[in-house]
């Protein structure tokens, strides 16, 4: 029974995502979006987003994450069944042997989130790599930067990632989460993105 | 904007064109003038490093390159002050084996900083993966079409 309601709040979300994305984002050709996502519903609306880019609209991208790391990521991928082969993974999360820049498979693993010098580069190198003419980049999130960082340096991080954004050409989403605490900053952002997407659990 | 775009760099090459000119005008020595011109680039090399990385994040690879960078740009500077130095003082003996220890670090140092970038090269390049990707993508097609 519970599988059942697992299964159908699933499709639910799924259904929303894909709605939300198509309505709010046909007339854009390249943008950058800030998702604001209810805590509980997280990562499930995280993983929706990728597996809209990448099975529903067969975009490749890369993915920075700055929340879970990429063998997490991988697990919950491989579930939804999305083909992690299509992204190019910035995982600064997983501390690496001395904090040290590493490369694995599809993943390049940077010391920790207060490298933004770092995922900088790093970003740049991946998204001018994707030949496809259409790429996405998924920033994975907000508030791990704010962890790590202060407010002044993470709004004037995600104004330069805004403008980074719109010269590589790219779909650009940044994800935060809803809270009261980010209100502020999330306003301030607002300014530099082009839609807001609001996927606020039970009020969707 | 655009005339700033012009005129801004306009300035800056009438202002070295002119502050060459008075240094060869001041300093009737040519040799010493172009020292002074050497030693006035290797100070604004250094200077330009250092800002760069004051400004880095900390820990990150290219804070620990342009540490690298600046040992190198600091010994070519220092062994270009020891070449002048020797010139006007004419040093000999162990005086005149010091500037090819500056010599010999300098490339010490050209070497470990190309290393790195070799490394950075390696793991910051994403050719092989975007390689991937595109043949993913191709699959994908293929199967579609079919």
């Amino acid at each position: 029974m519970n599988k059942i309601t697992e299964d159908n709040s699933d499709s639910n979300l799924k259904k929303t995502v894909d709605e939300k994305l198509s309505k709010e984002l046909m007339n854009l050709k390249e943008f950058v979006v800030l998702a604001k996502v209810d805590a509980r519903i997280y990562q499930e609306v995280n993983l929706e987003i990728i597996r809209h880019f990448t099975e529903v609209r067969k975009v490749p991208g890369v993915y920075v994450t700055l929340n879970k790391p990429f063998k997490t990521l991988g697990t919950f991928l491989e579930a939804k069944k999305i083909d992690p082969r299509m992204i190019i993974f910035i995982d600064a999360v997983t501390k690496t042997s001395g904090g040290e820049v590493e490369k694995k498979d599809n993943c390049l693993f940077i010391g920790s989130p207060q490298d933004l010098s770092d995922i900088s580069v790093a970003m740049d190198q991946a998204v001018r790599a994707i030949s496809s003419k259409v790429k996405f980049v998924f920033f994975d999130s907000l508030d791990t930067l704010l962890m790590y960082n202060q407010a002044g340096t993470v709004a004037r991080f995600i104004h330069f990632l805004a403008g980074k954004m719109r010269t590589w050409e790219v779909e650009g989403i940044i994800v935060s989460l809803q809270k009261e605490k980010n209100e502020e900053l999330i306003n301030e952002l607002m300014q530099f993105c082009d839609v807001t997407l609001d996927f606020g659990g039970d009020k969707d | 904007m655009i005339k700033i775009r012009i005129i801004a760099p306009l300035i800056w090459v009438i202002g070295i064109i002119l502050s060459l000119i008075a240094i060869f005008k001041i300093v009737e020595n040519v040799k010493f003038a172009i020292a002074l011109i050497i030693i006035s680039f290797g100070v604004l090399s250094v200077m330009w490093t250092l800002i760069a990385n004051k400004s880095l994040s900390k820990g990150s690879e290219l804070k620990r390159f342009t540490g690298k960078f600046l040992f190198c740009s600091a010994f070519v500077f220092v062994y270009a002050v020891w070449s002048i130095l020797d010139e006007l003082f004419y040093w000999k003996g162990f005086m005149d084996y010091v500037g090819y220890i500056f010599l010999t670090l300098t490339f010490f140092m050209f070497v470990f900083a190309a290393y790195h970038i070799l490394e950075i090269g390696k793991k910051f390049g994403f050719e092989v993966q975007a390689k991937k990707i595109k043949k993913v993508i191709e699959e994908k097609k293929k199967l579609k079409s079919k």
